[in-house]
């Protein structure tokens, strides 16, 4: 059994960047999509297709309500998420009964804070002449994200309206804003206007919708749509600009945030520690961990930092029990700089105690190997084999050494960091400890291979590896998109960060891939049985 | 919001009295019952083991009768022990029993991944056999409500059923609005139009959505609309009549709060005694832990047993050896009142709901220690309380000899009428104990 390496693919890319390939002008008809220079002439448009719908995810539920209404959601209490790619996302999902249920639960339990919050800005009671229109006018286009069309206001009115009069105003503005909140079209993202066979651009509001989620974790509320219409999405340079806008917003450090706990793998705070070797250690510094690890990446990003600052960093922001483990001082909030021993996101303790790369008692030798070799160098490890039996020593069978030989000795880099991510400073590395190296097969970088001191090292080397940032801009793209990359947006990472060069700013490449025509660009539904055909 | 109402212990036992309101319902029952009446299970969970090997075996051979009085807290259960079956010494290699993740795969038969269960559990295969879902109760921890090992009933992969932790909600599932002595409760009625009507609205927009959405789409909004069509049913089913009703949840306790998790485990097991003598349920998950306990305090539990400041799971592996035993005690006997209870209920042919039942208490892990210190995959044991229609003989030890325990979940199927000779991974365990009649 051998690693697969990574689908680091630009066979697609054909052309030269700079040259230009014009669209069928049948193609551009409505909703054109400018010729950026990426999808029609680098890329070609072969890969385009319609993206199903995705119901959206637990914090983007509590995000949304927190933004459009001022009422804070425990995202908890909504149902579990299906990821896609590594990212929370839902996408495509049949959702199961009992999850329609529980949803509905916790929008029935959410909706009366929020309809005090909506009879605050209201000022007439449902049931009043005209009122019901008003809240409909004022929530619906916004929750909808987009204009109301035809028979919708008038479904909603006459629902609030009807409510007025069974359940007297009061109840039926919770009933009200219960079933505007329980709609498919504010639960799912949905990009219909691709419903044709055409190439086309998501329309404004479309587009709005992904970014806000990639950037706010949330859906467009009201000063969103306001701010955007003043930009004219049909210019590349009005896109930039408009990123550029929502990257200056506070909520961008929650929207970045979760695209590192998810490419680290730490969304679950919940495993527990040994309450012996940590007593100390609880929930809640399980979520300070979470929340560092949005920092340090969100961090990157919006300071203007270039991925080796990512891979380097020692800023840290503090939270309940972090300075303990990190052996600073410092309060709750407080960004920090950490000691030598720590550099870059791989060191954060969120990354190191969560996501299985940690025992209740030790770090896991295993899982954080396999963390760099698939979330950094972008291999495929095989699952292992069905029948193998768990107790079986991974180095003495051959079965196992086929691909535990590229995963652990990465992994045992990690070792002085213990299973809440505190470093072990009496416990050094020494040299009957395993070599800590970078096996030449599966690395996409000559500059990897070979051994390397500690973990501090390897941070460094993946750093300034093309094919290692070529691989986190590719995971960018994918929480971008809320699914798998294809070959053209593949080709499009490769585009972006070729035009940029080598002292590009992520900031930089996460503007050009979002304005990108290849990000925004749409085609026709792929066939249901597309495997058969 | 949810129905302000309590069973009331005295009522519940009346046995058939209490029926005798709904005679509508009543013929419905006895027509169900009195050919070969349906056999019900009952899951009951518990969290971390505290007890070595030591404080359970009853020190007899394999095929013995059980002795006249169990060990320790076993003998919770002495009065049950004709209708009892012990197996013991299970032992199992592949899919992580001994670990806390183990607890929530403990019915899929499955190995799990990250805690993920694999496959349905036996409550839910056994509910689908009866055209049911199983009705799961009891502990949900509010501060790991992501944690999937922390689900030990599943409908499937990555499909876990929730724990209904407030008795109100779970009443109010199973028997609807309906009060037939006393007609519907004006708020209850009022609540449920309600919903109906939010649930119309949501319906008819998905209807009105889909026309424009490409088929994938639909087809997610198509699952979208069955599950709120079935939330639809359940309201409208106001005819529904119960057994009895009062209060199930008096103003202004939290069903979740740790101090009250004593009030709500016995009104979860009264309303399971409920919805099986009115056989609106077959399948029951009994959910009174964890798989770690970290989140439940029985020292501050209101009426607890013990005090002891600490979380269930390292009162286990810490705590003093009389608190270990005496929360054993108290949980044997929360199980020993299920088994009272259906005991109590008569069916025809002069049986007891009992005897048309059976009840599975059982563990992932054991103890290597007496101290408790520790997590071990093996010595444990099972038991299987309740005649199953006379498919379980009872008053019987077996020494399973170390073989694989989902030979207990298969056993426990051929108990409740289903002769499957494996569930979940056939790996792990073909064809059942030989237990049965």
């Amino acid at each position: 059994m051998s690693l697969v390496p990574a689908l680091l693919l630009v066979s697609a890319c054909t052309g030269e960047f700079s040259s230009g390939r014009e669209m069928g002008r049948e193609e551009l008809d409505q909703n054109p999509i400018e010729d950026d220079g990426i999808l029609a002439t680098v890329c070609g448009t072969d890969g385009v297709t319609h993206l199903p719908a995705r119901r959206l995810t637990r914090t983007e539920l509590a995000h949304s309500i927190a933004d459009i209404f001022g009422v804070d959601v425990n995202p908890s209490v909504f149902p579990l998420d299906s990821e896609d790619g590594g990212f929370r996302s839902n996408r495509g999902q049949e959702i199961p009964a009992v999850d329609v249920a529980a949803l509905f639960d916790a929008v029935e339990s959410v909706a009366p804070p929020v309809a005090e919050r909506v009879a605050e800005e209201l000022g007439c009671a449902l049931g009043d002449s005209g009122c019901s229109a008003e809240l409909v006018a004022k929530w619906a286009p916004v929750l909808y994200r987009r204009p109301l069309e035809v028979g919708e206001e008038e479904r909603l009115v006459a629902f609030a309206e009807s409510s007025a009069m069974d359940f007297g105003a009061d109840r039926a503005l919770e009933l009200t804003v219960q079933a505007m909140l329980s709609t498919p079209q504010f639960l799912y993202v949905t990009e219909v206007e691709a419903k044709d066979d055409s190439l086309r651009a998501l329309s404004d509001r479309e587009l709005l919708t992904r970014w806000s989620v990639t950037l706010f974790n949330s859906v467009p509320d009201a000063a969103l749509l306001d701010l955007a219409s003043g930009f004219d999405f049909s210019d590349i340079d009005e896109r930039r600009a408009m990123l550029d806008t929502m990257l200056s917003d506070p909520r961008a450090e929650r929207g970045l945030g979760e695209l590192h706990v998810d490419w680290m793998g730490v969304d679950d705070p919940t495993g527990a520690k040994d309450a012996d070797l940590f007593p100390d250690w609880n929930q809640a510094t399980a979520e300070a961990a979470i929340e560092d690890v949005r920092y340090t990446g969100a961090k990157a990003i919006l300071d203007g930092g270039t991925f080796y600052d990512l891979m380097t960093t020692r800023s840290a922001r503090l939270g309940d029990g972090l300075d303990e483990i990190y052996g600073v001082s410092g309060d709750d909030g407080d960004e920090v700089e950490l000691g030598e021993e720590r550099s870059g996101i791989l060191t954060r303790a969120g990354v190191l105690a969560l996501g299985h790369h940690a025992t209740p008692t030790e770090g896991h030798v295993v899982f954080r190997g396999l963390l760099v070799r698939r979330n950094f160098l972008c291999d495929e490890v095989p699952a292992p084999p069905p029948d193998i039996d768990p107790n079986t020593d991974r180095s003495e069978t051959d079965q196992c050494a086929a691909c535990h030989q590229f995963i652990d000795p990465i992994g045992f880099a990690f070792e002085p960091y213990d299973a809440i991510g505190a470093y072990q400073s009496d416990q050094p590395y020494s040299d009957t400890r395993e070599v800590k190296e970078m096996p030449e097969t599966g690395a996409p970088d000559a500059a990897l291979y070979g051994e390397f001191d500690d973990l501090i090292e390897l941070g460094d080397r993946l750093g300034q590896s093309e094919p290692v940032e070529r691989c986190y801009t590719e995971a960018m793209f994918r929480y971008a998109l809320r699914s798998v990359e294809t070959e053209l947006h593949r080709c499009a990472v490769d585009a972006v960060l070729e035009e940029l060069g080598p002292n590009r700013t992520l900031r930089e490449g996460l503007i050009e891939l979002l304005a990108s025509d290849v990000y925004r660009a749409v085609g026709p539904e792929a066939p249901a049985n597309e495997e058969e055909l | 919001m949810h129905l302000i109402r309590k069973i009331p212990r005295r009522l519940l036992l009346e046995g058939a009295g209490a029926l005798a309101l709904s005679a509508p319902f009543l013929g419905r029952i006895r027509s169900a019952h009195a050919q070969d009446a349906p056999v019900r299970f009952f899951g009951f969970m518990t969290a971390h083991d505290n007890l070595h090997r030591d404080y359970w075996h009853p020190n007899v051979g394999s095929g013995s009768p059980l002795p006249s009085s169990l060990p320790g807290f076993l003998s919770e259960i002495d009065g049950h022990l004709s209708k009892t079956t012990m197996i013991s010494d299970m032992e199992n290699n592949k899919s992580r029993p001994g670990t806390h993740e183990g607890w929530g795969i403990m019915l899929t038969g499955r190995d799990s991944r990250n805690g993920n269960a694999d496959g349905p559990s036996v409550d839910h295969v056994i509910a689908e056999r009866h055209g049911q879902t199983p009705l799961v109760m009891g502990h949900r921890s509010r501060e790991t409500p992501t944690d999937l090992r922390n689900y030990c009933s599943w409908a499937g992969s990555g499909r876990p059923n929730a724990p209904i932790a407030n008795p109100a909600d779970a009443f109010e599932q199973v028997f609807g609005a309906g009060v037939p002595d006393s007609g519907p409760d004006p708020a209850a009625e009022a609540r449920r139009r309600q919903r109906r009507s939010v649930l119309d609205f949501v319906a008819q927009e998905i209807q009105a959505v889909q026309p424009r959405l490409p088929a994938a789409d639909r087809a997610q909004l198509d699952a979208h609309l069955t599950g709120i069509r079935q939330l639809e049913m359940q309201v409208a089913d106001i005819t529904m009549p119960t057994c009895s009703v009062d209060e199930v949840r008096a103003d202004g306790w939290d069903p979740t709060a740790n101090e009250n998790f004593p009030r709500m485990i016995r009104l979860c097991n009264q309303i399971a005694v409920m919805a099986t003598r009115c056989d609106l349920r077959r399948s029951f998950i009994l959910q009174y832990g964890s798989c770690s306990g970290h989140f439940l305090r029985p020292g501050r539990w209101n009426d607890g047993p013990i005090n002891d400041g600490d979380n269930w799971h390292d009162i286990a592996h810490r705590g003093e050896e009389s608190n270990r035993i005496a929360l054993e005690h108290f949980m044997m006997k929360i199980f020993n009142d299920l088994l009272d209870d259906l005991d109590a209920l008569q069916e025809a042919g002069g049986k007891s709901h009992l005897d048309n039942s059976v009840c599975l208490w059982m563990r992932n892990m054991s103890n290597t220690s007496r101290s408790g210190n520790a997590h071990r995959q093996g010595d444990r044991f099972a038991l299987l309380v309740g005649g199953a229609g006379g498919r379980l003989p009872g008053n019987q030890f077996y020494d399973s000899g170390g073989t694989e325990d989902n030979k207990v979940l298969i056993t426990l199927m051929h108990a409740c009428g289903f002769d499957d000779d494996t569930f979940g991974d056939s790996n792990l365990g073909r064809g059942p104990y030989p237990v049965l009649a």
